[in-house]
């Protein structure tokens, strides 16, 4: 009952291409590690040609950027709409090849919806200003698209991931060559379709999948390419970052990972911060940016939501993520699964008391129980290096001021949590805290109209959010000589 | 009538200190190449101090922490009341360390206290939004000082870099540590004793002069400095952006070079158009990144523009830069006076016709006669690379279509300008040119109002605008859970 996989090639110039060497490589469903498609691998050539596409469709008198705002808009409103037309077969396709549980993914593929909604409203309300410029002069200024971007994707969400990026780039009137990550090519393919389906002139979207070394590299590092989106880990960022000033002069956005502390005070709702806490590192096997994965729980309570957060987490299903009563699926690949095993055993070796959880589960696929670990400390390895997986790490402390600058204490700052029903402590928590988004009394909640990224090592730039294109656009200012009088 | 120099120390936490390592270098006048102080020379242990102190007074109990945004405000237009008070000094000062014609400096000086003004009203209007997020929130965005931020100022513009870039990280809040030009360390310590004398807390300012590979490349890899803003040349741009990935990731504006091309229509008012041309190219003897440095006239008015050109260029008067009369200064020093020299021997190598100039002029100091180039082509060197002195390069061209390719036809983006009295022409030259500071019969018209930065090579961000202070703020979106309908007790 596995999805049909209409899509393996590359998408170049709105044509279906294998790749220029003829290589392809294995994909697979995490569930079971079984290889579910060979995908056409792109390389060096293939990410030359789809630049090249990519510049010849961002030409002054090509058909898209004659196109109207209201006409971009338009179309990637027909987009939204195809999705929707398409979500369960999306949201099937995604989940086999991500092992994302499938009731998450229908919910992720309505929050895509939403997105390319929103972000396609954007079009047309790109505004430059009028400007009092002292002189003899009438002044204004123009936002206009920085032209060719490379996108790099993530795998952990793929699908809102190119949304996110793909959508905000077309609506700033850009043109795009996408680079998926090499564990998950299919869902990429299937919305290329449905953007041509939509109406998006030849060169406007490229989607190359391939590996980080070859295409990632030949992108980042190509002298058309105006600027670079990627979502991923630091240390990729990081090389990311250095190859924007090793030929042309890249804008980077990075979206990077996180260490994020979420903190129970002692007048916390526990009926809602324990299962929220467990929702906000578990969810999706942990393989989240945002992951609450440093849970600061004042002393006055601690000792009750230990009990309490264990005893919801037994509760938790692992199953296959196509079961309805799933709440917990595989981890992505063999990899980060022995990673994440690795850091529970550095959890154990340092001292963490585990209380549920710890080893892997079955022997095919690549399952993990839910881990809970108590009295942890800030030094240990856990608490401070991004695990990826459905590992609970809970910590003890005193006062608001103590925990602020041990939240603080880390070189990360993508989220941030707290509950508490005191109005002094919610406010001055989400004053201080250096990250990104501050959840008070929630955790993940998103939508498309608040803008999203990283404090420090986390990330640069915003995605989502009113002045989320701007990213993809470059200011000129014009200055037109005017005499005051006639 | 050598003028009397008061700092030369390094300036970190409010306080005049040595460099760790006691050691000086010169720095000179460019009229006659003669030393004229001995600076403190900062090195990596410097840097580390002054971070320490920026960082120390981010702190978000700090006393600049603990300001309201009006407080800093104030603070920021007391300074630049006191930057206008001492005008006479600090142009004579930036004059005699930068070669700068001393009219000029005085013009530029009052220029940036209006800057200044501008910027420091910014402080208080740094707004986020509240939000009409899905579901049963309340959300909003915060804007905050990203933090430490390192200035790296270039030699050209001393006073007025150090006012654009200092200002703007002080009105959003951050804490700074600023790296002079090697060439020119001397106006910025002058105005960081002005900035302690409006108030500024120990810690928020700390200026430290040295030299690129070891101060400047010290700020650029320090793990604890959030985000550097460096003007200056491309080469040293790159090299920054990858520095920006190497320890901690660091958030960055560039300011770089050009190539900028000015066209001049057939139907361009030829009064205006020659000597908008000459100053764009001339000004400040070519040592301004927006100079007019590609000159594209249409056949039509070639030769007739061409004449007026050179007799323009001949008629400039160059004399020492304290001289009222004087119209073209010398060039920063022997390095960058040999580097042009060495462009003009290629340009008449390549095939350029050499009409006016050409050579350096006297033995002392860094003098270089106005240059004028006609029928420069496209592939010629001098039409490819920033020369970043007085050398005019001439181009002819037909069509507008075809000048808009052959403009584009770089790795620069920095500005452009265009002469014509023809409605469409302006605005489809200014709409297809790619960069980021478009001129419409007039050039080298700024003002703080406008946003200011480079398209491609020439630069990431804008500085000035209304806008300018976002590059040195992060968002933080807060979401609080609130029910649609209020709770039954």
């Amino acid at each position: 009952m596995a999805p049909k996989i209409k899509y393996t090639k590359l998408f170049i110039d709105n044509k279906w291409v294998d790749a220029a060497s003829g290589k392809t490589f294995d994909t697979y469903n995490p569930h079971d590690g079984s290889v579910i498609a060979q995908v056409a691998e792109g390389d060096k050539a293939d990410i030359n040609l789809a630049v090249q596409a990519a510049k010849r469709a961002f030409h002054r008198n090509s058909e898209w950027r004659l196109m109207d705002a209201a006409q971009r808009r338009t179309l990637l409103h027909k987009f939204g709409d195809l999705i929707e037309r398409d979500l369960e077969y999306l949201a099937e396709l995604e989940s086999y090849n991500n092992g994302m549980v499938l009731n998450d993914a229908r919910r992720f593929l309505n929050t895509a919806v939403e997105s390319t909604r929103y972000l396609a409203s954007l079009a047309d309300k790109i505004q430059g200003d009028t400007i009092p410029l002292s002189g003899e002069v009438f002044s204004y200024t123009l936002k206009q698209p920085v032209g060719v971007c490379g996108l790099i994707l993530p795998w952990n969400v793929p699908i809102l991931m190119f949304i996110s990026k793909v959508v905000t780039a077309l609506a700033a009137g850009c043109t795009v060559i996408v680079k998926p990550a090499e564990q998950t090519p299919l869902t990429a393919l299937v919305l290329a379709a449905l953007l041509q389906e939509a109406g998006v002139p030849a060169g406007v979207v490229n989607v190359v999948n391939g590996f980080g070394v070859g295409a990632g590299t030949t992108l980042t590092h190509h002298p058309d390419v105006a600027k670079i989106s990627f979502t991923g880990s630091l240390e990729v960022g990081k090389l990311i970052q250095q190859a924007a000033g090793a030929n042309n002069l890249k804008r980077v956005t990075l979206e990077l990972g996180g260490k994020s502390p979420l903190i129970i005070m002692n007048d916390a709702d526990l009926n809602v911060a324990i299962p929220t806490a467990a929702f906000g590192v578990f969810l999706h096997q942990g393989q989240i940016c945002i992951a609450a994965s440093r849970l600061y729980v004042q002393s006055g309570i601690y000792d009750k939501f230990v009990q309490g957060a264990v005893k919801f987490v037994k509760e938790r299903i692992v199953g296959n993520p196509t079961d309805s009563s799933t709440q917990q699926g595989p981890q992505i690949d063999g990899e980060m699964m022995n990673k994440v095993l690795g850091y529970i055993e550095k959890g154990k070796k340092e001292g963490a008391k585990l209380l549920t959880g710890g080893n892997r589960i079955g022997t095919t696929g690549f399952y993990i129980e839910p881990t809970v670990f108590a009295d942890v400390t800030d030094d240990m390895t856990i608490a401070k290096e991004e695990i990826f997986g459905p590992v609970q790490s809970i910590i003890k402390f005193e006062t608001l001021e103590e925990v602020i600058d041990r939240a603080n204490n880390t070189n990360y700052g993508l989220s941030a949590g707290i509950f508490t029903s005191d109005l002094n402590n919610a406010l001055q928590f989400s004053k201080h805290v250096e990250a990104g988004t501050v959840w008070v009394n929630t955790y993940f909640v998103f939508s498309s109209q608040a803008p999203f990224g990283g404090f420090k090592d986390s990330g640069l730039g915003r995605e989502n959010g009113p002045n989320c294109v701007d990213a993809y656009l470059e200011v000129k200012t014009v200055t037109i000589a005017l005499p005051k009088k006639f | 009538m050598a003028l009397e120099i008061k700092y030369t120390k390094l300036f970190i936490d409010n306080q005049w200190v040595d460099s760790a390592s006691g050691k000086t270098f010169e720095t000179y006048n460019p009229h006659d190449g003669s030393v004229i102080a001995n600076v403190a020379e900062g090195d990596k242990t410097d840097i580390d101090l002054a971070v320490r102190a920026a960082r120390r007074a981010f702190h978000r109990n700090s006393e600049w922490r603990l300001f309201d945004a009006a407080q800093r405000r104030n603070l920021l237009n007391k300074f630049a009341d006191l930057i206008e008070r001492d005008t006479a000094y600090l142009a004579k000062l930036e004059t005699y360390n930068n070669g700068m014609l001393l009219a000029s400096s005085k013009y530029f000086i009052a220029s940036c206290v209006d800057n200044v003004r501008y910027l420091a009203s910014l402080a208080d209007k740094v707004q986020g939004n509240t939000i009409p997020l899905s579901g049963e929130v309340f959300s909003y965005t915060l804007k905050q000082p990203v933090g430490v931020c390192g200035l790296i100022l270039p030699w050209n513009g001393p006073v007025m870099m150090f006012l654009w870039k200092v200002t703007t990280a002080l009105a959003a809040g951050c804490t700074v540590v600023v790296k002079p030009a090697e060439q020119t360390p001397l106006t910025a310590l002058y105005l960081a004793s002005l900035l302690a004398e409006a108030g500024v807390p120990p810690g928020v300012v700390n200026v430290v002069n040295g030299f690129g590979e070891t101060a400047g490349a010290a700020l650029t890899h320090h793990p604890d400095v959030n985000k550097i803003s460096f003007t200056g040349s491309l080469e040293v741009g790159k090299l920054i952006q990858k520095a920006a990935g190497t320890n901690n990731l660091k958030r960055v504006t560039l300011e770089l070079g050009g190539k900028s091309p000015l066209v001049i229509m057939n139907d361009a008012d030829l009064n205006a158009a020659v000597p908008y041309a000459a100053n764009g190219v001339f000004g400040h003897q070519g040592q301004i990144c927006v100079a007019a440095s590609r000159l594209y006239v249409q056949s039509g008015v070639y030769d007739e523009f061409v004449k007026r050109a050179v007799e323009y260029a001949k008629n400039i008067k160059i004399g020492p830069p304290n001289d009222a009369s004087t119209q073209h200064g010398p060039q920063i020093d022997e390095t960058m006076m040999t580097k042009i020299l060495g462009y003009i021997e290629k340009g008449k190598q390549q095939g350029a016709k050499l009409l006016a100039g050409g050579k350096r002029f006297g033995n002392n100091g860094f003098y270089v006669e106005p240059t004028v180039f006609a029928d420069v082509t496209d592939e010629m060197i001098i039409a490819r690379e920033e020369i970043f002195g007085p050398v005019q390069s001439i181009l002819k061209f037909e069509t507008l279509e075809e000048v808009i390719d052959r403009a584009n036809d770089t790795e620069y983006g920095l500005s452009a300008g265009i002469f014509t009295s023809n409605l469409n022409t302006a605005l489809q030259f200014s709409k297809h040119a790619e960069a980021g500071t478009v001129w419409v019969n007039n050039y080298l018209t700024f003002g703080p109002q406008a946003p200011f930065g480079g398209f491609k090579n020439s630069g990431i961000h804008r500085e000035n605008g209304s806008d300018c202070l976002d590059p040195y703020l992060e968002v933080k979106t807060v979401t609080i859970a609130l029910p649609k309908k209020v709770p039954r007790a």
